[in-house]
């Protein structure tokens, strides 16, 4: 049965240095009031894995140097521009680089979560994307003739970390439609979820609601964060702060600029 | 004659492409606004998805990025993301593919992810996203680009996604059922497999534009096809259309 946790650092506490850490794209909910309580930490060596692509969040990570391996299919700010200390980790070679695409990482989730080692899929033969990944392999259709298909092995995180709108008592979690939540908890081994406020009552025992929730058994911690995905949105409840964006895409062009980012949004107890 | 931009143009001849009964996966940038084009014009019942999910997408405005409000909010309805991949785009629901990239070659291959060497890269780019699949998955591939030597190469350095490969059957010989890259939309011309070779040949010239400035901004040989037509310049109404919604984009976004 999941807890409510005292506190962030609390429910943050099973990701450890090394950990494998599955993150969400920018508009599913991530948790970057929690990714700037592990910058904080000092946490290092980890493998990120954003499903399927990344902004801030992959960014800062990288750039407090938590990262050691990245496996994602895009990292960029959108409108605002190249993710600055993404790039800079690739031309510098601070970080191993593990390009996919969105319906490989995608895949590669739900083999984990049916418990099957690896998956088929289509569409990436002839691409250099699958010719960099040695753990990628192509096979004959045993069913058919001359039928190459890409086999991929199942991704199993050590913890998936997101941010949902709400979440009850029993640790159930109200993901809406932003259903790839559940396939990344389904995944992991460990699940930690912020939200934004506790609902009262259970969110499953209403069947309008129960649809669109990640049942708690699922879920090994959560806490309670407002706003927790600033500056970086909750679908249908806000929008990116491009103010704030913007900002960080001045600073994060230098390696000084990027420390004082830190300084005043990160190491800041008052973080907003 | 009317007045307009080259870009104008090449999002005006793009948008001409699409029909009413397509269902159509679109890029974010200038995908976005070809389609959004069509759509505001001669193809208003045409389906267009959006990576984030949106199904039978119609804003006012453009989005800035795939995880625009705007799109969800203009949605019959958002699936989730994995969804839309694996029972939309691979369960082959999907008609048209509507790509940019940041380089293309002679075969309409394209690259979003470095320039330089895999492992020592000169530029690092976001990344393939689900562009592969996506031209592999899809029945046919638009392509627009503004065209020039940087971005129009000879050769590569990475394959993010394949159009007709090394030409002739080499895509077929993969596996791959779909017809790949069927138009190129540039700022300059209008782009088509030659049948046999595969290899992109312009087939109709934008007003204006000579064969020496399409030489120019290209890395390769250029070839042209027997019969080169001239792109119809754009209408009064297609510009119209397309300012207005240019011009509702910016103040919307200037305001958020």
């Amino acid at each position: 049965m999941p807890a409510i946790a005292r506190s962030l650092d609390d429910a943050l506490s099973p990701i450890k240095d090394g950990c494998v850490l599955a993150v969400p794209r920018e508009s599913s909910g991530a948790a970057m009031a929690a990714t700037r309580a592990l910058i904080r930490r000092g946490i290092k060596r980890l493998t990120l894995i954003a499903l399927p692509t990344s902004s801030l969040q992959a960014d800062l990570l990288i750039g407090a140097g938590c990262v050691d391996t990245l496996e994602t299919s895009a990292v960029s700010l959108g409108e605002f521009g190249a993710a600055p200390r993404f790039t800079a980790a690739i031309l510098k070679g601070l970080i191993r680089m593990k390009d996919a695409t969105c319906p490989a990482l995608h895949a590669a989730f739900q083999a984990s979560e049916k418990g099957v080692p690896f998956i088929p899929l289509r569409g990436l033969i002839g691409s250099d994307v699958l010719k960099n990944r040695p753990d990628w392999k192509i096979i004959d259709n045993p069913f058919a003739n001359d039928d190459p298909i890409v086999l991929l092995p199942a991704i199993k995180p050590d913890v998936a970390l997101f941010h949902a709108p709400l979440a009850d008592r029993e640790g159930n979690v109200w993901i809406g439609r932003q259903r790839e939540l559940a396939t990344m908890a389904h995944a992991a081994e460990r699940t930690i979820v912020t939200v934004e406020k506790l609902h009262d009552g259970n969110l499953l025992a209403d069947p309008a609601l129960a649809a669109g929730t990640l049942p708690g058994f699922y879920v090994e911690q959560v806490a309670v964060v407002e706003r927790g995905c600033w500056p970086l949105p909750l679908p249908d409840r806000y929008a990116w702060d491009a103010e704030h964006l913007k900002e960080y895409v001045s600073l994060a062009a230098t390696d000084e600029g990027f420390a004082k980012y830190l300084d005043k949004y990160v190491h800041e107890k008052k973080a907003a | 004659m009317a007045d307009y931009k080259p870009t104008e143009m090449m999002t005006i001849a793009a948008a001409r492409l699409l029909k009413n009964d397509d269902i159509c996966f679109v890029g974010i940038g200038q995908p976005s606004a070809a389609c959004n084009l069509a759509r505001l014009t001669h193809a208003p019942e045409i389906t267009l998805i959006y990576e984030s999910g949106t199904l039978a997408t119609k804003p006012t405005v453009l989005p800035l990025s795939i995880g625009d409000g705007e799109l969800c909010d203009t949605a019959l309805t958002t699936v989730s993301v994995p969804e839309m991949f694996r029972y939309w785009l691979q369960g082959g629901r999907i008609k048209v593919g509507f790509l940019g990239g940041a380089q293309i070659d002679k075969f309409a291959n394209l690259n979003t992810t470095v320039v330089g060497p895999y492992d020592k890269p000169k530029v690092r780019l976001p990344g393939g996203g689900g562009a592969p699949e996506i031209a592999t998955s899809c029945g046919e591939i638009f392509i627009i680009m503004a065209q020039g030597k940087r971005s129009f190469v000879e050769k590569l350095d990475f394959v993010t996604s394949i159009g007709h490969v090394s030409g002739g059957d080499s895509r077929q010989k993969l596996g791959v059922k779909t017809k790949g890259p069927t138009k190129l939309i540039t700022d300059m011309a209008v782009w088509a497999p030659d049948p046999a070779t595969k290899e992109m040949t312009v087939v109709s010239i934008h007003p204006g534009v000579t064969r020496e400035q399409i030489q120019e901004n290209t890395g390769w040989t250029v070839k042209f096809a027997a019969s080169v037509a001239e792109t119809p310049a754009p209408t009064a109404k297609e510009l119209e259309v397309l300012r207005e919604l240019h011009a509702r984009t910016n103040r919307a976004h200037a305001a958020a």
